[in-house]
């Protein structure tokens, strides 16, 4: 085996140009960012409401279709399905193109893919509302929306593998690891949880066991290992250094992906005593490999100033918040916190940590970088990216210390003999506004990138109707 | 690590071991577990669902209840008064989809059927929690849409659902309500097992040691009858 290359930008073959690569991938990447951050926006708003109502029950009440645990669930999946995983998608074909040096594939059959996850995901979102719910955290869409999503995902991912196995630049880099791995065990993790969950239930709680792994699967080893490789592509990229060490990046993939898939299940759940043990140490020791990928970023940053570029920032904010969510993952899974948080509102704050700490602020900077490239203009309203970034990290600090000092609270108060939720109820009045803000941020991008996808039809249609005079 | 298939090689030995180990082991502790007959009864547990509970819990998942609620009782919880014991596998063996529920944004339900056992307070709050004494703060939503409203009319004899009269309304329970409070009724969880005994006193978190023991409290049937707050 070749020695890997420890920075993205070198290309040692040349027969593809960037440009050349970015026009290959244009078609599916745009549309699945933008339809992407529609579906952010519409849960940015359904989450909003659905912290508003907990505040006024009475708001909407008359409509089942809007009433709160159909909204949380709603919101959820939206973040997840239609925000993330077709950000994640988007990143995987880009990346995958950019590092192997190659064309996309097949660039219509992607296309085709990313409508049918849209679509699939639109059915499930209208099942989730009307009452279809699965009542799995985090599958909540109906199994009717399943077939679709299959369909989208062997075109997506044949398309993936198949540019990745004609890659140019054979040698390869960590980002590629942490997407095939991706790649590979998505499918996988879906699979069970439709096999398990929906088509032949498994029995009693084994049902939750498997929701549980789905759970730790879809976080750790699908959207924040997509993440990580992004991360792991911008920081060098950016900065203009290689990558500090190669092989701490090698060590912190094979221990990730491994400790990654034993991670879900919680601590206080009804099941043989050994299952949330063993879930607990994985947690724990989840914090190796973030460490030192933390320090491996941080060491290839050096002494990189941040605040000129944007995607950097949106990028340093996810390390850090990777970090920050580690380290609240492994000390929550240690018997003395977690007798105080569990089952608060404590949780809330670490899975906002990962989703939108480190995902999607991860998720953000790579947009704003791609999307330039891929419409070959600027971005039109460069203060609406800044007052984004501010939004959004005001707005999930503000959630984050709200939900994880209410959670404390409510725990305390819960075993004490009170009612926890009432206490924790002050600590959500300052969450929704955290929402609120994150909301308003969220509408900055949709409208900046709305503004350069408008005036990119523009340009291409003026271009045709010349091309139709002559 | 240029090579794809041992890259693909090494994930999938990797994640193998995950499946392996988070899903087939525990399938094959947990995946065939039966009924057990309670020993002080001689009654077989879990029970079944009645057919009014098992659409009830249809209706639970529907409208994402579990998004507030949980259904499991901790060690601290016994302290707490959520419940007699605590919660084991055995407990859900008939759920079907299991809804343990991650947050508590309101109290825990495994015992709901022991802790609240009236109906027409189960309705009521089901109708508007708020008005409900004790429960003004309550962030709970309303399902008005479980309920129907009449005009009261003279020499009309009171519809035998009525839940209530709100200004000259009635309100009147519908099956779905129905359905969703027997679901309620039916979570209860107080007969004494192998592997969660009741503790001797339902107020203490003093849980007898199975493996000294080995035989479920001697107490457990006086123990049966005596909800917990």
């Amino acid at each position: 085996m070749t020695s890997v290359s420890a920075n993205p930008t070198d290309a040692s073959a040349v027969k593809y140009s960037s440009a050349d690569i970015d026009a290959s991938c244009r078609g599916p990447v745009l549309f699945l960012f933008f339809s992407a951050t529609l579906w952010l926006i519409l849960g940015s708003l359904v989450a909003l409401v659905a912290s508003i109502k907990l505040h006024a029950p009475a708001m909407l009440a008359e409509c089942p279709l809007l009433t709160y645990g159909r909204l949380q669930a709603a919101q959820t999946d939206i973040f997840l399905y239609g925000f993330a995983s077709e950000v994640a998608i988007g990143l995987v074909l880009w990346l995958t193109c950019q590092l192997g040096r190659v064309r996309l594939v097949n660039a219509s059959a992607a296309t085709i893919g990313a409508v049918f996850w849209n679509l699939a995901l639109a059915i499930g979102i209208v099942g989730i509302l009307a009452g279809d719910s699965t009542g799995f955290d985090w599958f909540e869409v109906p199994r009717y929306a399943a077939p679709l999503f299959v369909v989208a995902f062997i075109l997506i991912g044949i398309v993936a593998v198949a540019t990745y196995h004609a890659r140019v630049k054979r040698t390869t880099y960590v980002s590629q690891w942490f997407l095939m791995a991706a790649l590979f065990i998505l499918p996988w993790t879906l699979t069970t949880a439709n096999l398990l969950l929906l088509i032949h239930p498994v029995r009693g709680v084994m049902q939750s066991v498997v929701d549980y792994w789905f759970i730790g699967n879809f976080l750790f080893l699908w959207l924040a290992s997509v993440a990580i490789a992004t991360v792991f592509y911008f920081i060098p990229k950016i900065s203009g250094q290689p990558l500090h060490s190669y092989y701490l990046a090698l060590f912190a993939f094979w221990t990730f992906i491994f400790f990654g898939g034993w991670c879900g299940i919680p601590a206080g759940v009804p099941l043989p005593s050994w299952l949330p043990a063993v879930s607990a140490a994985a947690r724990l020791l989840l914090l190796i490999p973030i460490l030192a990928l933390v320090v491996n970023w941080r060491l290839t940053l050096a002494n990189n100033s941040v605040k000129g570029n944007i995607t950097l920032r949106f990028m340093v904010f996810a390390m850090i918040s990777l970090l920050i969510a580690g380290l609240l993952t492994a000390g929550n899974s240690l018997p003395l916190v977690n007798d105080v948080t569990e089952f608060t509102i404590f949780t809330g704050a670490i899975s906002n940590l990962w989703l939108y700490g480190f995902i999607a602020m991860a998720f953000f900077g790579a947009i704003y970088y791609i999307a330039p490239r891929l419409t070959l203009m600027e971005w039109p309203r460069p203060a609406l990216a800044n007052m984004h970034y501010w939004l959004v990290a005001i707005g999930l600090i503000i959630l984050v210390v709200a939900l994880g000092l209410g959670g404390v609270k409510q725990g305390q108060s819960m075993n004490a003999g009170g009612s926890g939720f009432l206490v924790a109820l002050k600590f959500l009045r300052p969450s929704t506004l955290g929402l609120l803000l994150i909301a308003i941020g969220n509408l900055a991008l949709l409208m900046n990138l709305g503004c350069m996808l408008r005036a990119t039809c523009r340009k291409c249609c003026q271009c045709s109707d010349k091309g139709g005079k002559r | 690590m240029n090579y794809g298939p041992l890259l693909f090689l090494g994930v999938f030995i990797t994640f193998a071991c995950s499946w392996l180990g988070m899903i087939f082991a525990p399938q094959l502790q947990i995946g065939s577990q039966e009924v057990v007959q309670i020993e002080t009864t001689g009654q077989r547990y879990p029970s079944a669902h009645a057919g009014q509970a098992n659409q009830g819990e249809q209706l639970y998942r529907s409208l994402g209840c579990a998004s507030c609620h949980t259904q499991v009782v901790r060690p601290n919880d016994v302290t707490a008064g959520l419940g007699v014991r605590i919660s084991v596998a055995q407990d859900y063996l008939y759920e079907n989809p299991v809804m343990l529920g991650s947050q508590r944004i309101g109290p825990d339900l495994k015992n709901i059927g022991l802790r609240q056992p009236d109906m027409n307070w189960q309705l009521k709050h089901l109708y508007n929690p708020r008005a409900l004494p004790g429960s003004e703060k309550s962030p709970m939503p309303k399902y008005p849409f479980l309920f129907t409203k009449r005009p009261m009319k003279e020499g009309q004899p009171p519809s035998p659902d009525r839940v209530l009269v709100d200004a000259n309304t009635e309100i009147i329970a519908t099956p779905a309500a129905y359905q969703l409070v027997s679901y309620l009724f039916s979570l209860h969880a107080e007969a004494p097992l192998f592997e969660a005994p009741l503790p001797q006193s339902p107020k203490t978190n003093a849980v007898p040691d199975s493996a000294t023991t080995n035989a479920p409290a001697t107490n457990a049937a006086a123990n049966t009858n005596s909800p917990a707050k």
